[in-house]
Formats: structure tokens, C-alpha cells, sequence
């Protein structure tokens, strides 16, 4: 059906990000791909879940993506709240490869506090211009609507009420259909047989 | 019904539990030709046989059967609450109107009841859309408040302010509960 959350963190665990290894290793070949010879103090492109789980047991250290830092978040931040659409985000899975690294080490990025607090802004900011267009979606009773630049977890927040509300919105109007079938002397055989057409 | 049935009830389903229960709605409706040992339908009455022309109150199901058209037994009226003057007070504020006292299951009742041969059918049905969309628009900044956090109006009512809990219908129940489960699912996930 639709992805949890937690389905959502293991599809932005294959992003894929930086690491200084502290050992060494040849390739080592992977069902999923090949992960290139390790040399300690040589920077390495591994996906996310890789990198988390060496950081885990002190293996490697953890080079912060580009768009993890605070200068960048403080200007994504003002476009977000600027602009009435919504703003490219830096990777698909911002959110959930945030959550992830701040789990497990928040000591490897600068000034993580303020990163956290700059995250949540745009992501609050973010969910609230979905909420209202979600609602002014309902309100004008509107059949299709083209959205850009909305992430995964984003839309897994409005799933089950946007879809189900607007689902029995939907039966309820097909109903007035059948009504006007049945009420201009139809039986219901002739309604059924109308109805799949 | 689960969140995955809401899905699947695209239409009415015989063997759904609630569609059962909602075409227990009484419909009044007048017999039209005499209808022997019958007299059991009208509670009040001693006779066993039902003359023409009386009014009798039986359920959704019974009265589709018995008002086909080819061999009208009876004609029908629309339920007291589905009739003109609750009509109005619907259209005009759908939000406070309590649902739950008018029929155990509003809004099935009246898809079944659109089914039945009747002139009002259809404006029930336009009417029908509407009331939904403005009572789900009004709950729809409540179901994502966090369960600790609550605003004062809430503490005995959790769909906030304007729609209250014991006046919901419930297929709107589900459509919260499955919304508010889903919701607090990802701030759970997010605490970090």
C-alpha cells in the first residue's frame, strides 16, 4: 500500500555519502554493488547505511553532505518561507538521512544544534503549506492539482486522510449519478448494467 | 471497518457489516395493494392481514425488494431525517449538525437510500457530497495535534473546536482514526 515511515529510512539509507575510513580494506563485493578498497585517512563515497553502520563501531568518520551544514540550511530556509510554492529540496530523503545521521553521530557535524533547528523550520514550514493546499484542495472540491518538489515523508503525513476523505467524496458523487438513475424509473439491472459502461 | 476496507467499499458490498446495519433504516412507505398475513410488518396493528393504504415503517432491505417497479407493492417516503427542513440545516452548517442522532449510519443509510425508487433521492444525494467535504474540512487541523498536546476546547473533545466527537458519524470516525494512527506513526519516527 503506502510506505511507512520506517520503510521511507530504508530507502534513504541508499543515498549515498562521504566517509574517512580508519582501516583498511580491498573491494568487497556486495550483492547491491561494489564497495571500493578502504584506505584509512582517503575520503570514500558508501551509501548511507553502510556509512552509519561502520560509524556505529568507530570504523570511519562521517563527512557531513554539502547541504548538511548551517550557511546552506539558513538560505534554504529563507527561500522556503519566501517563496508560496514549495523549494527544491537538497536530496529526496532530507529528512529521514538528517533523523538517521543525528541518531548515531551528532558529534560529526558542525554546530548540530542549530542544523537540527534549521531542519525542523523548513520542515515545519514546509507542512504547513501542505496542510493549507491540502485544504483549499477539499474546499474547491478540485479534481487534479500539480504539486513540485514534495518529498516522500511529506506526503506520508497527509496519506491516509487526503486519500480516504477524498475517496468517499468521490463514491458520494458517483452516488448522485445512480440516484438520477434510479429515480427517472430504472430498475436496478439497467442501473448496474448503465453504471459499467 | 479497517482502513483497508474504507478502501475497497467503493461501492456497497452485501457482506459488509455496516452496510447490513445501514439498511436497517426504517423507510416510511404506504402499502398500495392488500397484502395477506402481513400483518406482523405494522407492530401496532392486530390484524394479520395489512389493507392497502396503510402506513407502515419497514427497513432499506424490505423496502428495495417490495418496490420494484414492475410489481409496486408499496410507495415509499423518505426518512424524517433525510426529508426538507434537516436538508436546510444541513447545507447551511454541516459542521454542528449531531450525525450520530440522526441514525446510527448517516451517510450509508442515505447512499442506500439513493438505490430505492423515490423522487427526493436524488436531491439527497447533492446534498450528500457537501456535507462531507465541509465536516471533514473541520477536522482536518485536529487530527495531527500530538496526543499530549491539547488546547483547552479539546480536552474532552479531540476533533477540536467546531466538530464534536459524539456528533460524528462513523465513517468520518474512520477516516480520523486512521489519519490521527498514521500521523502520530511518523512523530513517533521523528523524535530525534
Amino acid at each position: 500500500m503506502s510506505p511507512t515511515p520506517e520503510e521511507l529510512e530504508f530507502f534513504a539509507g541508499q543515498e549515498e555519502l562521504e566517509i574517512m575510513p580508519r582501516f583498511d580494506c580491498p573491494t568487497m563485493w556486495l550483492i547491491s554493488g561494489d564497495l571500493g578498497p578502504f584506505k584509512a585517512g582517503i575520503p570514500n563515497k558508501v551509501p548511507l547505511w553502510i556509512a552509519l553502520h561502520l560509524r556505529a563501531q568507530n570504523k570511519c568518520k562521517i563527512i557531513p553532505p554539502p547541504w548538511l551544514s548551517k550557511a546552506y540550511l539558513e538560505q534554504l530556509k529563507e527561500l522556503e518561507i519566501k517563496s508560496p510554492l514549495f523549494t527544491k529540496m537538497p536530496s529526496e530523503h532530507y529528512m529521514a538521512m538528517a533523523k538517521m545521521i543525528f541518531e548515531v553521530c551528532p558529534q560529526d557535524i558542525p554546530d548540530a544544534d542549530c542544523v537540527k533547528l534549521l531542519i525542523k523550520d523548513i520542515w515545519d514550514s514546509r507542512m504547513s503549506k501542505l496542510r493549507t493546499a491540502v485544504l483549499t484542495f477539499i474546499d474547491k472540491g478540485a479534481s487534479w492539482a500539480k504539486v513540485d518538489n514534495l518529498t516522500q515523508l511529506e506526503m506520508c503525513s497527509i496519506r491516509p486522510f487526503f486519500t480516504h476523505s477524498l475517496e468517499q467524496l468521490h463514491r458520494f458523487r458517483k452516488t448522485i449519478q445512480v440516484a438520477r438513475l434510479y429515480s427517472a424509473g430504472n430498475s436496478s439491472e439497467e442501473v448496474r448494467r448503465r453504471l459499467r459502461m | 471497518m479497517s482502513s483497508k476496507e474504507l478502501k475497497k467499499s467503493f461501492s456497497p458490498r452485501y457482506f459488509a457489516l455496516e452496510d447490513i446495519l445501514a439498511s436497517q433504516t426504517r423507510v416510511p412507505c404506504r402499502t398500495e395493494v392488500a397484502m395477506t398475513n402481513c400483518g406482523f410488518l405494522d407492530p401496532s396493528q392486530e390484524t394479520k392481514d395489512l389493507a392497502a393504504g396503510t402506513q407502515v415503517e419497514i427497513p432499506i432491505w424490505a423496502a428495495r425488494v417490495l418496490s420494484k417497479q414492475k410489481r409496486a407493492l408499496i410507495s415509499l417516503k423518505m426518512p424524517k431525517f433525510y426529508g426538507e427542513c434537516y436538508g436546510e440545516v444541513l447545507t447551511a452548517e454541516p459542521a454542528v449538525v449531531d450525525l450520530n442522532k440522526m441514525g446510527p449510519y448517516y451517510y450509508q443509510s442515505a447512499l442506500q437510500l439513493c438505490a430505492l425508487p423515490s423522487d427526493q433521492a436524488e436531491k439527497i444525494a447533492e446534498v450528500l457530497p457537501d456535507i462531507l467535504q465541509k465536516r471533514v474540512i473541520a477536522m482536518a487541523d485536529s487530527y495531527c495535534l500530538h496526543r499530549n498536546v491539547k488546547s483547552t476546547d479539546e480536552v474532552s473533545n479531540p476533533l477540536g473546536n467546531i466538530l464534536k466527537f459524539h456528533h460524528v458519524d462513523p465513517l468520518e470516525m474512520q477516516i480520523f482514526t486512521d489519519s490521527k494512527n498514521a500521523s502520530e506513526e511518523l512523530d513517533d519516527w521523528l523524535r530525534f
